[in-house]
């Protein structure tokens, strides 16, 4: 399980940088060379080389802004994937470098040094991809954001609310263990990409407890740098804020003590969620090994493992990982409308429309999916629960995470 | 007795099929199936009984000089009464004299097994009478051959006089329902296509127009006593005729085909064959239509990949290309860009393992799919606009285009490097795209709407799941039907000629036979094929179109012999000569028959103990009568009738119709209404086997002039039973009406009915008057088999596969993998928007249980454990729920893997929970 992403200056071929994740060789500049320049002859003829299927790899090309080229190779389980991963990519080069510095380089080799900042980003976005391989500790989506059901969050809600005021800023959220518990409705107007990149950007540095970090947001300001301040409350408690150049960092500091002092109960109480990303009041049937909520509209999701199972189960990590490549499945039948490549096919987007349910039967396990307004709920059974049982557990526990007020989901 | 010569004349007049219509009221049950062979009917009595009368061999015309024949004859669709004569003449070409044949008696061996097999009745009734008709019809037959072998000699379209001694007291002679034509001048009238013109169809035996040897078929009657001669007038002006006396009669001879032929224009180079057929045969539109190619982004390139270098001319290592232009500097799309798929193919291994498989690239005119396959120094690309077909479809139409090009060449480099193979590439290339891009020249001219539906529903059903997958769309019939046609397929396969041959001992056979299979439509119905063989014919018949040809239209005759590359006989081959056993010279051959909607596909080896053949020696024309006669028997006992009822009968399992705006879970026709049918049915047929024994009795002409009105009621079969199964009121309540006064009749009418379905879906049917010279006794025997076999299928007891209350099944297949055969509903009734989203459903499923089964073998094979996506391995089912119109329908794909290989697609509504096991096993029971 191999994923490569090259990234290569249109105009020169001249290597930028080349990211790699789990086993096998490192790229070399031969290889990249030859990989960009069968692109580069297509594009004499007007042909946009897209991407290479091989039997279990897939190769994407993809030019962003005429003067960088993106080249992915990964083992990953749909195209759609390294399509988000490559777009993912070439963001984290704008929030960290900026549009205009890409377009035009004072020179390479400076381009070059400043995209260092992105590796560990890019790394991170690497594994996200659905590899299959349990590489990172914890399961994510390239394209949705990680999010945590507290019970307490209405009452975060509210203080991240107030803070934030203080803060004079719109843009505000709190992550309990990397997922959003709350987050003020302006940070959920962000792009989805953004998003998951400026909550990526800050998850590597924990030492301290406050930072900021000058940042472009790719899609809404790819030229204007932004404050993102992150503030850790509490052990894995964080709070994210993007800011103008006011208030100054020590008061920012000292307005998290006035507010927060007193909620610290809270805190600790909400934290307890994790791992199961879920409040303690809801239940989940025994079949149920565990779920994946995503809101595809807002573009969020929940992830949880019903903890009743850790023992009699092969490992959590890998409960999740085919959760999340049932899920990556998935969409490739609820949502094929999205993407653009069957927009000019009339049928295949009706089609796509009219798919509601779809399961997956395996040795160890079962999978079942059900599409209801904006939400695509996916379970995961053990193998012992029957199939039509399953729709009747899916729709019931659907029906009671969204009915749960407290979670403000 | 009258009957009895009526029947006789008909018969003998039948040997122009285009007096059917006239003689279609009078056909007997056995005579139905005898739409016999172009060869035979038109010209010679046919093989079915020894005569030495050497009968031209149609097809003989198209033996290439590899000894290689393509021959299709569609069966003419004009209403019945039109001029034929183009047909005709192409009947005329005079054989070769080198060919030597064997005739068959291969009646009498057939009829020896069947007799072992039901020894229950046996009854001669060769009267003298029969025996008299006979030889008349003989000295007829073979003055008609003569006389169309003598046409060739005639300038084209020369008027003539003949004088026809005419006798009005003979009036009625023939009978009553002969015409005034016939009776008076002894020829069978046909209408030319402009309704007025008279045509000579055929003679009356003893007629006056016979001893005049000037007439010949396809004649136009011109004027008599130089009196204008039209449809409309004749009857008057023949009855006009009062006394004996000649009259003199202008007739204008028909224009030979062989002038014709030299003719650069299509229409005329191939008469009457329908739009089907001529696009399958034309090879010189193929050339013209590929320059029209060159500028789409479609094309298939075959590359040498070591002599492969960029610097060179862009034609460089190319050792085939389709489209191609004779002007050097017009390349097709392809080869201008296939250097960057040459380097890709080369480089991945290094970067990511295995070979690429394909690579999508954007143009200005969409998006393209270029596939990949590498057979040893050699690379095949395959473009395909995605809007033509998604990627997927795109590889499994590259695995068949290999399959179909290693089985007719041997391998693939071989198949491309050599240049005699171009211009049957270039065809069969013309073929794929064309059928692929809906741009043909015959239906880029008609660009009328309807047609353009039609296309894109065809597309829509090609690229359905049983139509793409190696496996061979099945149809199981009930046993005894199923005996029938492998024990034809074992008679021929055995080819026993000793006992048909007078001389046995001087000739040492020249081909055995490895296995044949039998199509009916698309379905296959007998196979005695290794798995990979049969994989193979049948991507043959597939891509050369024959199987979609044979599905839609019927044909009145096809010969195809071809030298193939069985994979099983090449995989012996190779393991043998490992083994060094001894040094083999194999050869083997295809031979295909159709006739109607029938094929008969037969692979011959020439090796071992065979004689050994010239080179490029022409198909022999005693095994390709074999393999017609084979045909001809299962048509004569009915199989392609009872076929066609299982097809349409939607009973095996029963399917439920998804409509437009249909309320959830319409309910299936009603079952209790057909149980009381059913039950009356078996009553019945106790008597029935009882009258089956008097073969004629339930045929007999009071008996069918009763129902005269029944049979000009045009019933399509297939509509008719649905007609039964829908409102079954109608069906069963005359049922009962009749069942309470007498019982036999019912069946007569029952029958009648029937046949006169089957005549109806025949509109052209080219009767053969074979059975009047066959022995009665036979006749007796086949049309017993026939009634037999056919009231099996009188009524087909639906089987529900799912479970609830109500049926829910709308549409299934079932892939044995290992054999290669699939068995699937019919989709023809389905909704297209419907069917695209099972299509979609279906192929999605299909990709993920494919993946499935690869990581598998990966895993048993323990290559690399890394690349495998552990949560896909162990997925045996996968459902996918759809909406449409209001209702929910669940489609699932289930895999197994003992004790062989099979997935199990399945759509159904979803009310009930239903268990994919339970069904399929309830499916395979079905079938037996």
């Amino acid at each position: 399980m191999t994923a490569h992403v090259m990234c290569l200056t249109s105009s020169g071929g001249i290597p930028l940088f080349v990211r790699k994740k789990g086993n096998g060789d490192l790229m070399t500049f031969s290889k990249m060379a030859s990989l960009n320049g069968i692109h580069m002859f297509l594009k004499t003829h007007n042909i946009e080389l897209l991407n290479t299927d091989m039997p279990d790899a897939t190769i994407v090309w993809k030019e962003f802004h005429k003067c960088i080229i993106l080249i992915a190779i990964a083992n990953a389980s749909t195209k759609k994937i390294i399509d988000e991963l490559l777009e993912a990519v070439f963001n984290t080069m704008i929030l960290f470098i900026g549009l205009k510095d890409i377009q035009q380089p004072r020179s390479v080799e400076r381009l070059k040094r400043d995209l260092r900042s992105c590796y560990p980003v890019i790394d991170k976005l690497l594994e996200c991809s659905d590899i299959g391989d349990a590489m990172g500790s914890k399961s994510d989506l390239i394209d949705l954001t990680n999010c945590i059901m507290c019970s307490e969050n209405h009452l975060l809600q509210v203080c991240l609310e107030g803070y934030m005021e203080c803060l004079e800023s719109l843009y505000g959220c709190m992550l309990i263990h990397n997922c959003i518990a709350v987050a003020t409705n302006s940070w959920w107007s962000l792009d989805l990409i953004e998003r998951k990149l400026l909550m990526l950007a800050t998850t590597s540095e924990n030492s301290s407890t406050i930072r900021q970090l000058p940042i472009f947001l790719p899609n809404k300001s790819p030229n204007v740098t932004y404050r993102l301040v992150n503030v850790t409350l509490v052990n894995n408690i964080r709070i994210l804020a993007l800011c103008g150049p006011n208030p100054e960092l020590s008061e920012i500091e000292k307005l998290t003590l006035q507010i927060w002092k007193n909620s610290t109960d809270l805190l600790q109480a909400s934290e307890q969620c994790y791992p199961r990303n879920l409040p303690a009041s809801i239940i989940l049937d025994t079949g149920i090994l565990g779920f994946l909520l995503v809101n595809y509209k807002i573009g969020k999701y929940v992830l949880s493992r019903n903890t009743q199972h850790l023992k009699n189960f092969i490992s959590s990590t890998h409960k999740l990982d085919t959760l999340k490549t049932f899920y990556n499945h998935t969409i490739e039948i609820f949502l094929v409308s999205t993407s653009e490549e069957n927009k000019n096919d009339l049928n295949c987007n009706k089609a796509s429309a009219g798919m509601r349910e779809t399961y997956w039967c395996s040795e160890y396990h079962k999978c079942h999916a059900l599409k209801e307004a904006d939400h695509i709920f996916c379970v995961l059974y053990s193998s012992t629960v029957p199939s039509h049982t399953m729709r009747l557990l899916t729709k019931k526990t659907l029906k009671m995470l969204l009915s749960d007020k407290q979670v403000c989901w | 007795m009258s009957n009895e010569k009526d029947r006789g004349d008909t018969v003998t007049y039948q040997q122009n099929e285009k007096a059917f219509a006239y003689t279609k009221n009078q056909k007997h049950a056995a005579d139905d199936e005898n739409d016999g062979w172009a060869s035979d009917s038109g010209s010679s009595t046919g093989s079915y009984y020894s005569n030495s009368t050497g009968s031209a061999i149609e097809w003989e015309s198209e033996i290439s000089p590899s000894g290689e024949v393509f021959y299709i004859k569609s069966m003419t669709e004009f209403t019945p009464l039109t001029n034929n004569k183009t047909d005709k003449d192409s009947q005329l070409i005079s054989p070769p004299p080198e060919l030597t044949r064997r005739r068959s008696t291969r009646t009498k061996k057939l009829m020896r097994l069947i007799k072992r097999k039901e020894s229950y009745r046996h009854s001669v009734r060769l009267s003298g009478l029969a025996s008299e008709f006979k030889r008349n019809h003989e000295t007829i037959s073979k003055l008609n051959k003569e006389r169309e072998n003598a046409l060739g000699n005639f300038k084209m379209g020369e008027k003539y006089t003949v004088n026809i001694w005419v006798d009005p007291e003979k009036r009625h002679k023939l009978g009553r329902r002969a015409t005034v034509c016939e009776a008076y001048l002894g020829i069978v009238p046909q209408v030319a296509s402009d309704k007025s013109k008279i045509i000579v169809g055929g003679f009356v035996p003893d007629g006056e127009a016979l001893k005049c040897k000037d007439i010949r078929v396809g004649d136009w009657l011109q004027s008599i006593n130089s009196k204008e001669v039209t449809n409309q007038n004749i009857e008057s002006i023949l009855t006009a005729i009062t006394s004996q006396k000649y009259i003199l009669c202008q007739l204008q001879k028909s224009v030979p085909n062989e002038s014709c032929e030299d003719l650069p224009d299509a229409e005329l180079s191939f008469p009457n064959q329908s739009i089907l057929a001529k696009q399958l045969i034309d090879k010189e539109e193929s050339r013209v239509s590929m320059e029209s190619f060159i500028k789409d982004t479609v094309g298939i390139v075959c590359v040498k990949i070591n002599e492969f270098t960029d610097s060179e001319s862009d034609l460089q290592g190319v050792s085939y290309s389709y489209p191609r232009s004779s002007n050097k500097n017009a390349l097709s799309f392809l080869v201008t860009i296939k250097g960057a798929f040459v380097t890709l193919n080369h480089m991945l291994p290094d970067i990511a393992g295995p070979k690429p498989i394909s690579t999508t690239i954007k143009t200005s005119s969409g998006i393209q799919n270029i596939i990949y396959d590498t057979f040893g120094e050699d690379l095949l690309l395959l473009c395909l606009p995605e809007k033509c077909c998604d990627k997927h479809t795109a590889i499994e139409l590259l695995n068949d285009i290999t399959c179909c090009l290693s089985f007719t060449y041997g391998n693939l480099s071989k198949c491309f490097i050599i240049d005699d193979n171009h211009k049957h590439l270039d065809h069969f290339f013309y073929l794929f795209f064309s059928q692929l891009c809906n741009k043909s020249k015959t239906q880029l001219t008609s660009d009328d709407d309807t047609n353009d539906v039609t296309n894109s529903d065809d597309k829509a059903k090609m690229f359905h799941l049983e139509n793409l997958l190696p496996s061979v769309q099945s149809l199981q019939l009930p046993r005894d039907a199923q005996i029938q046609v492998d024990a034809a397929l074992s008679e021929m396969e055995a080819m026993d000629y000793r006992d048909w041959n007078q001389d046995p001992l001087e000739c040492q056979r020249l081909y055995t036979i490895i296995g044949s299979c039998y199509y009916h439509r698309r379905y296959l119905i007998g196979s005695h094929l290794p798995p990979e063989d049969l994989k193979q014919i049948q991507s043959f018949l597939r891509r050369n179109g024959l199987l979609n040809l044979i599905d839609k239209e019927q044909v009145k005759s096809l010969v195809v012999w071809k030298r193939v590359y069985p994979s099983s006989c090449l995989n012996r081959k190779f393991s043998w000569n490992e083994d060094q056993v001894y040094p083999l010279v194999d050869k083997w051959f295809l031979l295909i028959v159709g006739n109607g909607h029938d094929l008969l596909a037969v692979i011959l080896e020439s090796g071992g103990c065979t004689a050994v053949l010239a080179e490029n020696a022409g198909p022999d024309i005693f095994y390709v009568e074999e393999a017609q006669e084979t045909l001809k028997h299962i048509r004569k006992i009915g199989i392609p009738m009872l076929a066609e009822k299982w097809i349409n009968a939607n009973a095996k399992p029963e399917i439920v119709a998804v409509q437009k705006g249909s309320t959830p879970s319409k309910a299936s026709p009603n079952i209790s209404d057909n149980l009381m049918d059913y039950i009356k049915t078996n009553q019945l047929r106790s008597s029935n086997n009882m009258i089956s024994t008097t073969p004629k009795s339930s045929f007999d002409a009071s008996n069918v002039s009763k129902n005269r009105s029944v049979e000009d009621a045009r019933f399509d079969s297939a509509h008719s039973f649905e007609a039964s199964r829908d409102s079954p009121s109608q069906d069963s309540l005359s049922q009962v009406s009749s069942l309470s006064d007498q019982t036999a009749p019912i069946l007569g009418r029952r029958a009648t009915r029937e046949r006169a379905n089957f005549l109806a879906s025949k509109p052209s049917d080219d009767d053969s008057d074979s059975d009047l010279d066959t022995d009665q006794s036979i006749i007796n025997e086949l049309s017993s088999i026939r009634a037999n076999l056919l009231n099996q299928a009188e009524y087909i007891v639906p089987k529900i596969i799912t479970s609830g209350e109500k049926n829910s099944l709308v549409y299934f297949v079932h892939i044995h993998l290992f054999e290669g055969i699939l068995i699937s509903s019919n989709i023809s009734q389905i909704d297209r928007e419907f069917l695209s989203h099972l299509k979609s459903s279906s192929q999605t499923i299909h990709r993920l249980l494919s993946e499935t089964k690869r990581y598998k073998k990966l895993l048993s094979q323990d290559v690399s454990k890394s690349v495998i996506n552990k949560s896909l391995i162990a997925i045996k089912e996968y459902g996918i729920l759809f909406e449409w119109e209001n209702n929910t329908y669940w489609v699932v794909g289930r895999l197994y893997n003992t004790p062989q290989p099979r997935e199990l697609y399945i759509c159904y509504q979803d009310c009930a929970p239903q268990n994919l096991i339970e069904m399929s096993f309830r499916l395979q029971c079905t079938n037996f």
